[in-house]
């Protein structure tokens, strides 16, 4: 067994708007069909290049795009996508990194992700219980984001899939965001939302540790069974051989 | 032809039966081959017990003897389902549905195997008992055949009659499985979670054990847990093990040849010493009464 999942990706809880992770992702949609180049930069420095080709031969509507370099590496050929619904999603499964991602049509650039436009998406997937602070300096506002620590007979896990849309105009109206850890948050950049940056600001009661934990064993023990009130010498079981 | 009667009391036979059974120790250790993979280690003791002479017929009852589970371990290894975070849809269209999903962060590169340690001393208690009947066997010595009868008495070498007890029936009752074996289910869940999530800090372990809240699900279907743990229990050292089989069998063949009851020289020494005086036995028979154990020596 390999563990994927380590210590510090979970305990990696600040983000930025170009901090591309297992836990952040952005999404750009592609305007229309057509064979583009693509550029990934990592810390500046170029380390990938390849084409994305849009066209309706191509069934799959979304790619999930790992910026992890060996993943990159390992993509065989160019990437391929429906042409009519065409959704690029970048990511990074090994680690927190600050990614730029250029596409260009023959020469020139039609997307960079270090100035998103109206229709591309940031989601994040918060797992650590407690406040977080989302700024952003080209909204000039603020708001919380609220993750509650799960109780397991309040929280049900279909809760958190229902995902929290946040845009420039919800940012700006609501002062906090409840949800639950591993609920989807949908931030769609545009519409002056160009950067933001997200804090951990607040920890949860550290009594609550373990609450989920001793929880599921007092369901373990309440579904089953324990006898307390046998009569002495009351044999439960008996194995047997006759000759 | 001339019999003497030995008659032994169920007194005697109570000494007896304690030097025989304090000298019993058996260890095993194996796998189950059941719905998951479980190995065991085990070694088994015998104390107490008494001995219930009955006549009509003639049976040997050795009642309630103790047995002694030290130690009682048990490994288990469970194939935990692949454990993921998101995959959840991020952009859906009438009639296409969802056109953009999240990619799913899996915990473990392979589906794990994770084992769980439980140690089950003192948890069980139960009792042996059987009913046998009384077998007659002549041990030739063959390195006396060279040998008169005087000098085998000499060399304290001579053929002699056994008595051994042979079982009709054995049981093997489970009388109590403590109260504390919910805590075994604990110990199940503490294992488990810390199996599949040590390293991590506890709001870790809760957060992701709440996102695969049916992990209680997991470990019962895994283990086939029903609602009644002592069943299980018992069944899993009964059943998959075959434990209960195998410490019966052992105890009846060790019962059987490991020691005779009683025995008795042949030429028998009815005057010992120097110039010993031996008596021949031509045959020995036994006898059970409700009071005594009769052994007839025929000279």
């Amino acid at each position: 067994m390999n563990t994927i999942l380590n210590r510090n990706l979970l305990e990696n809880t600040n983000f930025s708007s170009n901090t591309l992770s297992p836990f952040s992702f952005l999404v750009h949609p592609l305007a229309k069909p057509g064979t583009y180049g693509i550029e990934i930069y990592e810390n500046n420095n170029l380390i990938h290049t390849n084409q994305i080709i849009s066209s309706n031969e191509n069934k799959e509507t979304s790619l999930n795009i790992d910026l992890y370099l060996p993943s990159l590496r390992a993509q065989k050929g160019s990437f391929k996508i429906n042409g009519d619904h065409a959704y690029l999603l970048f990511y990074n499964s090994q680690s927190f990194s600050k990614n730029r991602v250029i596409i260009k049509d023959k020469d020139s650039v039609v997307y960079d992700s270090i100035s998103p436009v109206k229709g591309d998406l940031f989601v994040l997937n918060l797992l650590k219980p407690g406040e977080y602070t989302l700024n952003s300096n080209s909204l000039k506002t603020s708001m919380k984001l609220n993750v509650q620590y799960p109780d397991l007979k309040r929280d049900k896990l279909s809760d958190a899939m229902t995902r929290i849309n946040l845009n420039s105009h919800s940012i700006k109206a609501i002062d906090s965001q409840s949800l639950l850890p591993n609920q989807g948050v949908i931030i769609q950049l545009g519409d002056g939302l160009k950067d933001f940056n997200i804090e951990y600001t607040k920890s949860y009661d550290k009594k609550l540790e373990n609450s989920v934990v001793n929880e599921l064993k007092r369901m373990a023990r309440s579904g089953i069974k324990v006898p307390t009130d046998r009569s002495k010498k009351q044999i439960i079981k008996k194995f047997s051989i006759r000759k | 032809m001339a019999t003497i009667q030995l008659a032994v009391s169920e007194n005697s036979m109570n000494k007896v039966l304690d030097n025989l059974i304090n000298n019993f120790h058996i260890t095993k250790s194996g796998s189950s081959t059941g719905n998951f993979r479980a190995s065991y280690n085990v070694g088994i003791r015998l104390t107490g017990g008494s001995v219930d002479l009955k006549n009509d017929p003639d049976e040997i009852v050795l009642k309630e003897i103790d047995v002694n589970w030290d130690p009682l371990n048990v490994t288990l290894e469970i194939d935990i389902p692949e454990i993921c975070l998101g995959g959840f849809c991020i952009f859906w269209l009438p009639f296409l549905g969802c056109v953009a999903r999240a990619p799913k962060i899996c915990l473990f590169s392979a589906n794990p195997d994770i084992s769980i340690p439980l140690n089950l001393d003192g948890l069980i208690t139960s009792e042996i008992s059987g009913g046998f009947n009384a077998i007659i066997r002549y041990k030739d010595e063959p390195s006396n055949n060279s040998l008169n009868p005087y000098q085998a008495y000499a060399a304290n070498n001579m053929d002699k009659w056994q008595v051994f007890l042979n079982s009709r029936w054995l049981d093997l009752d489970i009388i109590d499985i403590s109260d504390t074996v919910g805590n075994l289910l604990d110990n199940i869940v503490d294992n488990l979670i810390n199996g599949i999530f040590g390293g991590l800090p506890g709001w870790a372990k809760d957060i992701l054990s709440w996102s695969l809240h049916e992990i209680n699900d997991i470990i019962r279907g895994i283990l086939d847990i029903g609602d009644d743990i002592d069943e299980w229990l018992s069944d899993l050292l009964g059943v998959n093990f075959g434990l209960f089989d195998f410490i019966l069998q052992e105890v009846g063949n060790y019962i059987a040849n490991s020691y005779p009851l009683y025995e008795i020289s042949n030429p028998f020494p009815i005057i010992p010493g120097a110039n010993p005086v031996l008596l021949p036995i031509n045959s020995i028979r036994t006898d059970v009464t409700n009071d005594e154990f009769v052994i007839n020596v025929d000279i």
